[in-house]
Formats: structure tokens, C-alpha cells, sequence
């Protein structure tokens, strides 16, 4: 079904050039300069990569909304992306600060839709299983959104995005003693919150390692 | 004693020590228990599986992108992708664009712009009711009013209601929406998320729910979800109310608007009706539903929408429907009635039986649900209006969802659960505007829902 969607392309689209690094260039020149179809490209090249980025910075079901704000800010800033580092690496700063934004958003309540009402997990897969169950990943995300926006953004993008502390600290305009200071609480408050759910405090128990 | 640095904490966890952090692990205690903790967040974390957006997903960002985007001060031409809606697109009518909105300062996204699209056709004016349920008419500024069976309608005049069968001197109309519907001279309709079906002669369809419309020859779409539209008919003015921001304009530079084969609007105004792409409206040929072998004072509806009280004898569009008897002592009883154009159904509980239903495949649920997921900020806007009123709002329901297989949500009505009146109209309103992709059979879907306000 989805391969038919994407048949739909229209033939601009389907022939945007997205591979060369000459051409992603291009591309954020001509943005720049107002191109709205290169700003067509810069989505096409850069979707699945900021969709990646985003991923636990917002809550899953608002991927798709926050990926939209974050093209529309590319949009509305390009003009001042001055060339000064990589786009890539502006794009990743706006990422997060998109992000950040507009999971304050979202902070206020909450509306889920759930498979079921969720209830105790007796069963499944023990702590020591590589990848966790559908619900302990929902619940591990629901604790991950219990945290406040910048402790989250450290959070992620240091232990699950493998960023540096240092480059946190440039991504957030921040310093590192910061970031470090918040990564510190940030970790005590997930572990202390995962403590108290019943399907997640068995990877905290246990005898001493 | 000095205990180790957070990073060799980290390193520790991650793999077994050596050296001066084991030999100081063995005599630390408290390090040791920084280790453990380390090791079991690393676990935890580890073994979260990225998230993923299907391909239709980003190809729905990518519309709301050329909807927000068509705006600027950048050329449109270079800037019409297609819309997101399928059916539209599938019908290969005329889908256009229309933006009015200026982005929003500070970094705000808009909301994107509907499509929507004008009828070159004017409406019929009704002359009289066949028979109607739970519905209201109003001439001019006077008073909503209870429209009955053999009143007769006038131009002009606006209706309100859940279900009405119309009928002119040369057609039959059937009215089912949530929204409104003028007829006539400077007539207008005004959706929700409903539908409008008429016959007369040729096929004059409104859905909003789909965001597609459709008269005589021509057809519309429009792409928003959960706008409503007004379609000032005679004088091809289009008014947009957006249901989220209460926002009420008209559609500027129809000039600028375009179908989705490239063309002008003009194009198809000047067309001949007739050498317009037949539109691939499904006919909707009609059903004499006989309720009058019931017992009487049973209530009725089809597909959740009430017809009335048995007897009665009812005109409904064909197909598999979802037929609902409550008797006036008895539980409901709930059968598959399949409705053949043409073809009279006489309704009673006996010949009722429940009918296997078609199912959907797991995958193409599993899709519908993430896709259900995604727009949950839509329907998380009724829960904001409740908390509005009541800040401690919170409750649990259950969103019955009745899914064509083309993935447009015909019915929607909650099951049950604990949420106010107004939440409850809003979710059931916003669930009928919802897109979703084909299931590839019609579908009743349960979405439970949990509204909780915020953590903090």
C-alpha cells in the first residue's frame, strides 16, 4: 500500500537530485536564495535523518509533527544559515532545539491512544534481554517524557545518541559543566522513576554485579 | 576516599574493570553501587528500539510542508507537490491549493492551509422533506426550528441535523453531517465532519470527512483535516473555518488556485460539465429500508447514525452497513445488513443474523493504529478545551471508529468512558475528520484513550 502512495510522486520530485554532496550543496544555496524547490530537496535529502535525531527527544506520537516544525523553522531560517559549519550540523542544532520547544508543548497534558489499558508486566522478557518488550519500551519512554525538556535533550543525546559532552554543550549554547550537571540528574531522576514502575525496577534490583 | 569520576563510572558499567578502577571498586562501596545502577540505566536504555515513521507518514509531513510553504514569498509554481489525501489524488479531479495564512512569527508552525475547491454548479433548491431524524431548519436569522416529515424547504433556507432524507420535485437528497447545509441562490454549505449525498440526476457528493467534494460533474477536494468549509455556491466563494483556531476566512486569488492535473480553475468552469474527468464518486444508488416489520417503538440506526423508531420506511444508500436494533424491552442487537440498490431491505430481528465480518490483515491495522497515534495532538486538543473548563480533567474512553476500506473514518462514536459532554462531541467530531490509510475493508475500530493532565 505504501509503495503505491510513493508512486504518486510527482515527476519534480522523483527527479530531485539527493545524492551528491556537490549537489546537497547546491541545494543549500539555492534554498538560500529562495528556491522553494530546493527546499523541496533539503526534505527529501534530510527527512529520515532529522526523523532519527528526534527520536526519544519528543514524545513517538509526535514525531511527525515536530518533523514538520522542524522543515518549517529550516524554512523560515535558511537565509541565515551562514555557511560557518556544515549544514548538517546547523540542521542538527535546530533539530534539537525544535524538539525541545515543542515538547514544552506538550507538557501541559496528555492524550494516548493505547493498544490496551496498560497493567503489570508479569511476563516477557527478562532485564538481561537485549532489546526491551513493546510495553517496557513504552513505559521506558513514558519515563524519558517525565523529565524536563534539557535534562531529556542530555539525556538522549548523550547516552542514546552517543554525543559528547562537549559538543552538547555547543548543539544546546551551553557550557559542559552544564550539560555534565545535567546529565548527572537527569540520570539519578530516570533511574529513581523507573524504580518505582513495577515493570522496570527488576533491571535495578538484584544482587550487586 | 575519592570516588570515581562519573565517566569511569560509565566505563565500568559498560565493561568489566581493570586496574586502579577495579582495585578501587573492590574497596568502594558506594562506587560500586554507582557501577551497578550505571550498568542496569545502560541496559534499560539499550535496549530501546529507535522510532520509525512509515513512508506515508513523511509523505504527509512533505503535503503539510507545500501547504505551509506555499504561502511565502517564494513561487508557488516551483512549490505544488501533491496533496496527502489519496482519495483525491486517486480520483484525478481537480484538487487545488489555497493559502491565506502568513506564517506565524516567533517560530510557531501555522496551521497548514486546506485545500478546497469551489463547485461551479450551483445546488438544487429542495422543495419538500421526505422524512427526517433529529434535525433543524432555519430561514434567514430566525430560530433553528424541528424539521418534520412534509415540510417544505425554501431557498435559502439552512438545515442542522444527523440524518434527512430530502426530496425535490425531480430527485431525492440525503443529508447526513454534523455541520449545516443552505440550499439555493447565495447557498452555502457548511461541514464538519460529515457528509453530504444528493441525487439528482447526476451525482452531487460532499464528504468532508475525506476532504472531498463533488457536483454534478466535478469534483473537489480538500485536504485538511478537521476544517470545515463553506462553500458559497452560486458565487464560488469559499469561506474556511478552522475548527482548531475558531478562525473563520475566505479564500483569496482563486485565480491562483489549480486542480491537480496543473490546471486552472477556469479550465474547468469553462469545460463543457460532461467533458470534465468523470470523477470517480461511488454511486450511491438508493435503498427502501422497511422498518415496519419491527416491533414497534425499536429504535434504529445504521452504521451508528439513528434512522428513528420502527415503523418507518427510510431510503438509505446501498452496501454492508451495520445495522442496530433496540427494542423498546430488550438489549440492542447489532447485525451486518447488506443493502442491494434497488433491491427493498425489510429490517426484523430473525432475518438478522450476524454476518462474518471481513477483517483487515494485521499489518495494515498495525499501520492504521501507528497513523492513529500520530495524530493523537488533534484529538488531544478536545482534552485541552476540557482541561480549560476543568483543570483536574482526566478520564479514560473508548473511540469506536467505523473505517472505510479506503481508510476514511465514516462513523466514530465513544463506547464508552468518562469524558464531558463537549470533550466527547469534540473527539468524536475531530476522529471523523481523520484520514487514515485503505484497510483494504470497511472496519470497526476500537481506539482506547487515556486523558491525563500533565506530570508536573
Amino acid at each position: 500500500m505504501e509503495l503505491s502512495l510513493y508512486m504518486w510522486r510527482t515527476p519534480a520530485l522523483q527527479r530531485a537530485p539527493v545524492t551528491s554532496p556537490g549537489s546537497r550543496a547546491d541545494a543549500v544555496e539555492r534554498a538560500r536564495a529562495g528556491d522553494v524547490s530546493a527546499f523541496r530537496e533539503l526534505y527529501a535529502q534530510h527527512q529520515r535523518q532529522v526523523a532519527r535525531q528526534l527520536t526519544f527527544l519528543v514524545p513517538r506520537a509526535d514525531l511527525e509533527d515536530v518533523l514538520q516544525d522542524v522543515f518549517i523553522e529550516v524554512f523560515r531560517s535558511i537565509r541565515r544559515f551562514e555557511g560557518k559549519s556544515a549544514f548538517t550540523t546547523w540542521l542538527y542544532r535546530l533539530t534539537v532545539h525544535v524538539a525541545m520547544k515543542a515538547r514544552r508543548k506538550h507538557t501541559r497534558s496528555r492524550l494516548d491512544i493505547v493498544e490496551d489499558v496498560p497493567d503489570r508486566a508479569d511476563e516477557g522478557p527478562t532485564p538481561d534481554d537485549v532489546s526491551l518488550s513493546a510495553e517496557r519500551q513504552a513505559r521506558v519512554e513514558a519515563l524519558l517524557e517525565q523529565l524536563s525538556p534539557k535534562k531529556r535533550a542530555v539525556l538522549v543525546l548523550h547516552d542514546l545518541q552517543g554525543v559528547e559532552a562537549q559538543r552538547i554543550a555547543e548543539l544546546l549554547e551551553t557550557n559542559i559543566l552544564t550539560v555534565r550537571t545535567r546529565l548527572f540528574y537527569a540520570r539519578k531522576e530516570l533511574e529513581a522513576l523507573a524504580k518505582d514502575d513495577p515493570a522496570l525496577a527488576d533491571f535495578f534490583g538484584g544482587d550487586e554485579p | 576516599m575519592k570516588h570515581l569520576e562519573p565517566e569511569a563510572i560509565e566505563l565500568a558499567a559498560k565493561a568489566a574493570a581493570d586496574g586502579d578502577v577495579a582495585t578501587h571498586l573492590a574497596a568502594c562501596a558506594d562506587c560500586r553501587a554507582q557501577v551497578k545502577s550505571a550498568r542496569a540505566r545502560q541496559r534499560l536504555l539499550g535496549g530501546l528500539k529507535p522510532y520509525t515513521l512509515s513512508d506515508l507518514a513523511f509523505r504527509r509531513v512533505e503535503a503539510r510542508l507545500d501547504e505551509a510553504v506555499a504561502h511565502g514569498d517564494v513561487s508557488r509554481s516551483s512549490w505544488r507537490w501533491l496533496g496527502w489525501v489519496a482519495g483525491a489524488v486517486a480520483l484525478a479531479a481537480v484538487t487545488f491549493v489555497v493559502t491565506s495564512r502568513e506564517p506565524q512569527a516567533g517560530g510557531v508552525v501555522a496551521i497548514p492551509q486546506p485545500n478546497i475547491a469551489v463547485a461551479p454548479v450551483p445546488f438544487h433548491a429542495l422543495v419538500a422533506v421526505r422524512a427526517s431524524a433529529d434535525a433543524q431548519v432555519r430561514s434567514g436569522a430566525a430560530a433553528w426550528r424541528e424539521l418534520v416529515g412534509g415540510a417544505a424547504l425554501h431557498e435559502g433556507d439552512a438545515l442542522s441535523g444527523e440524518a434527512v432524507t430530502l426530496a425535490a420535485s425531480d430527485a431525492a437528497w440525503r443529508f447526513v453531517t454534523s455541520g449545516s447545509l443552505s440550499l439555493g441562490g447565495a447557498a452555502s454549505v457548511t461541514l464538519g465532519a460529515g457528509e453530504v449525498i444528493a441525487d439528482v440526476g447526476a451525482p452531487v457528493e460532499v464528504l468532508a470527512s475525506s476532504r472531498r467534494f463533488a457536483a454534478s460533474d466535478a469534483l473537489f477536494a480538500v485536504s485538511r483535516v478537521a476544517a470545515e468549509v463553506v462553500l458559497q455556491v452560486s458565487r464560488g466563494e469559499v469561506e474556511v473555518l478552522d475548527s482548531v483556531t475558531g478562525q473563520r476566512r475566505k479564500v483569496k486569488a482563486p485565480e491562483a488556485v489549480r486542480w491537480s492535473d496543473g490546471s486552472a480553475l477556469a479550465d474547468g468552469r469553462d469545460e463543457p460539465a460532461r467533458a470534465l474527468t468523470a470523477p470517480a464518486v461511488p454511486a450511491q444508488p438508493w435503498v427502501p429500508f422497511d422498518a415496519s416489520s419491527l416491533t414497534a417503538g425499536s429504535a434504529v440506526s445504521l452504521d451508528g447514525v439513528a434512522l428513528g423508531r420502527a415503523p418507518f420506511i427510510e431510503l438509505v444508500t446501498s452496501g454492508r452497513r451495520r445495522l442496530s436494533v433496540t427494542p423498546p424491552s430488550g438489549p440492542v442487537r447489532e447485525s451486518w445488513a447488506e443493502l442491494v440498490a434497488g433491491a427493498p431491505y425489510v429490517a426484523s430481528l430473525e432475518s438478522a443474523p450476524e454476518l462474518p465480518a471481513a477483517e483487515p490483515d494485521e499489518a495494515a491495522l498495525t499501520r492504521v493504529m501507528s497513523e492513529l497515534k500520530s495524530q493523537r495532538p488533534k484529538l488531544a486538543a478536545c482534552y485541552e478545551k476540557w482541561l480549560k473548563a476543568n483543570p483536574q480533567a482526566q478520564g479514560e474512553v473508548v473511540l469506536e471508529l467505523t473505517v472505510s476500506a479506503q481508510g476514511r473514518v465514516k462513523r466514530a462514536r465513544l463506547e464508552s468512558g468518562t469524558v464531558s459532554a463537549p470533550s466527547a462531541e469534540c473527539l468524536v467530531t475531530t476522529a471523523k475528520s481523520l484520514v487514515l490509510s485503505p484497510l483494504g475493508v470497511d472496519a470497526t475500530l476500537q481506539v482506547p484513550l487515556l486523558l491525563r493532565h500533565g506530570a508536573r
